[in-house]
C-alpha cells in the first residue's frame, strides 16, 4: 500500500514535470527495468543505451498511465517493448540458430568448476545460449509472465509455434542442465564430457 | 540465490528460472542517470527556447508587418487564381462546348442542309415542318380572318405587276370586243362612237 502510494506521488510529479520526481522514479524503478533488458539484450552497453531510452519514453508518456493496474506492470512492459523493438531493428546483425552453438555451450560449461554454485549472472549466460526466438519466448513466457497470445502478437508468429518454441527452448535448457550437473557431480560420464570438451 | 543442482525436466525449467530471474535487480553505471538527465534538461531547455522564440517573433513589430505582408499577398494570389478560374470556365462554355448532334430547321427554309450544318457546326441537321399554331377560340379566329384579309388588302396595293405575270385585278375587262382600226373600216368605228353618244 506504501508503495502504492509512493507510486501515486511520483507519477503525479512525473506529469507535473518535476525533476525531483523523474529522478526519483528512475533511482527507483532502473534496476529492475536494467535487469529486464539485460534478459534480451547481451551487451550491457547496449542495455544502458535502451534503458536511457526507455525512461525518455516513460517520461514523455506517462500522461497515458490512468492509474489502473500496476505502475511497475506498466513500465515492463514498455521496457520489454523497447527491447523487442531494437531486437527487429537491428534482425539483420542477430544470429538467429536453430540450435544452441556448441563450440559456446561448451566453453561456458567448462568454466563451471565441480564446487561452484551458480549465480544469477551464469544462468543468463546459459539463457542468451538459446537461439534468438526461443529465448525471447521462454523470457516472456517464463521469467515475465506474458500469455502465448500476446507473445504472438509482440513477435508476430502464431501462438502454435509460440507453444513449440517454447518445448523446444525448455529442452535445450534441459541438455546443457545435464551437462553442467555432470560436472558438479563427478562421474565417469561427467569425467569423460570433461575429457571430452578438452 | 546460489544454485548448486539445476533442473534436468522440461517442465520444471520455468518455475526454476522465474524463482531465480523475478527479483533480480541489475544496476546500471551513473553514466545512464547523468546522460538520462542531461538529455531531459536538453530537451526542457529546447522546448521553453521554442515557444520563447515563437512568442517574441510574433510580439515584434516586423513579425506583424512580414505576417501582413504574407496574408496580403495570399489573398491577393487568391483572388487573382478565382478570377482566372472564373474566365476560363466562362471561355470554355462558350468556345470549347461539345458540339451539338443534331439541330432542326423549317423545311422551307432557302440554306440547304449541308450549308447549314457547316454554318451551325453541327453533325446532323434534321428538316421539319413549321408548326402552325391553329386558332382556338371564336375570337383568335376573327382575328386571324381580319388579319388575312388586312394582308390580302396590302398585297393588293403593294405588289408591284411583273411582266412576266399580269396582274389580273388590275386588268380591265373589255365591255365590247374592239376591233381593229384600219384604214376602210373607219366609218364603222364614227358609227360605233356616235351611238355611245347618243346613249349617253
Amino acid at each position: 500500500m506504501k508503495l502504492l502510494v509512493d507510486d501515486t506521488i511520483l507519477i503525479e510529479g512525473v506529469k507535473n514535470r518535476e525533476r525531483a520526481a523523474m529522478e526519483a522514479l528512475y533511482r527507483q524503478f532502473a534496476p529492475v527495468l536494467f535487469s529486464i533488458l539485460l534478459r534480451y539484450i547481451k551487451l550491457r552497453a547496449d542495455a544502458e543505451d535502451l534503458l536511457q531510452e526507455t525512461f525518455l519514453k516513460i517520461f514523455a508518456n506517462i500522461h497515458q498511465f490512468n492509474n489502473e493496474g500496476s505502475f511497475e506492470g506498466w513500465l515492463k512492459r514498455i521496457a520489454v517493448n523497447m527491447a523487442l523493438n531494437h531486437i527487429q531493428a537491428n534482425k539483420r546483425k542477430l544470429e538467429d540458430r536453430e540450435w544452441i552453438d556448441e563450440k559456446h555451450a561448451n566453453m561456458l560449461v567448462s568454466k563451471f568448476k565441480t564446487s561452484q554454485e551458480l549465480e544469477y549472472e551464469d544462468l543468463q549466460k546459459l539463457i542468451q545460449l538459446l537461439p534468438e526466438q526461443k529465448r525471447l519466448i521462454f523470457t516472456l513466457y517464463d521469467i515475465e509472465g506474458f500469455k502465448h497470445a500476446e507473445i504472438a502478437e509482440m513477435l508476430k508468429i502464431t501462438e502454435a509455434g509460440c507453444r513449440s518454441q517454447l518445448a523446444k527452448a525448455r529442452e535445450m535448457l534441459a541438455h546443457l542442465h545435464k551437462q553442467i550437473n555432470q560436472i558438479k557431480s563427478p562421474s565417469p560420464i561427467g569425467e569423460g564430457f570433461r575429457e571430452r570438451l578438452n | 540465490m546460489k544454485t548448486s543442482k539445476l533442473p534436468e525436466n522440461p517442465e520444471e525449467i520455468g518455475a526454476f528460472y522465474k524463482a531465480r530471474f523475478q527479483e533480480q535487480q541489475a544496476f546500471p553505471s551513473d553514466a545512464v542517470f547523468t546522460a538520462l538527465f542531461e538529455k531531459i534538461d536538453q530537451t526542457e531547455n529546447n522546448i521553453s527556447l521554442d515557444s520563447k522564440k515563437k512568442l517574441n517573433f510574433f510580439l515584434h513589430p516586423k513579425a506583424f508587418r512580414f505576417a501582413a505582408s504574407i496574408s496580403s499577398i495570399v489573398i491577393t494570389s487568391a483572388l487573382v487564381l478565382a478570377g482566372s478560374l472564373a474566365v476560363v470556365t466562362v471561355v470554355y462554355d462558350h468556345s470549347f462546348q461539345p458540339q451539338k448532334q443534331e439541330i432542326k430547321v423549317l423545311n422551307n427554309e432557302q440554306q440547304t442542309l449541308e450549308e447549314t450544318k457547316k454554318t451551325n457546326k453541327v453533325a446532323k441537321v434534321k428538316a421539319v415542318e413549321p408548326e402552325i399554331e391553329t386558332p382556338k377560340t371564336k375570337e383568335e379566329i376573327i382575328e386571324v380572318k381580319k388579319e388575312i384579309e388586312s394582308i390580302k388588302e396590302t398585297e393588293k396595293v403593294v405588289t408591284p405587276i411583273s411582266s412576266s405575270t399580269p396582274e389580273k385585278l388590275v386588268e380591265p375587262k373589255p365591255t365590247k370586243e374592239v376591233v381593229p382600226v384600219k384604214g376602210d373600216n373607219k366609218h364603222v368605228l364614227d358609227e360605233i362612237q356616235e351611238e355611245e353618244l347618243f346613249k349617253k
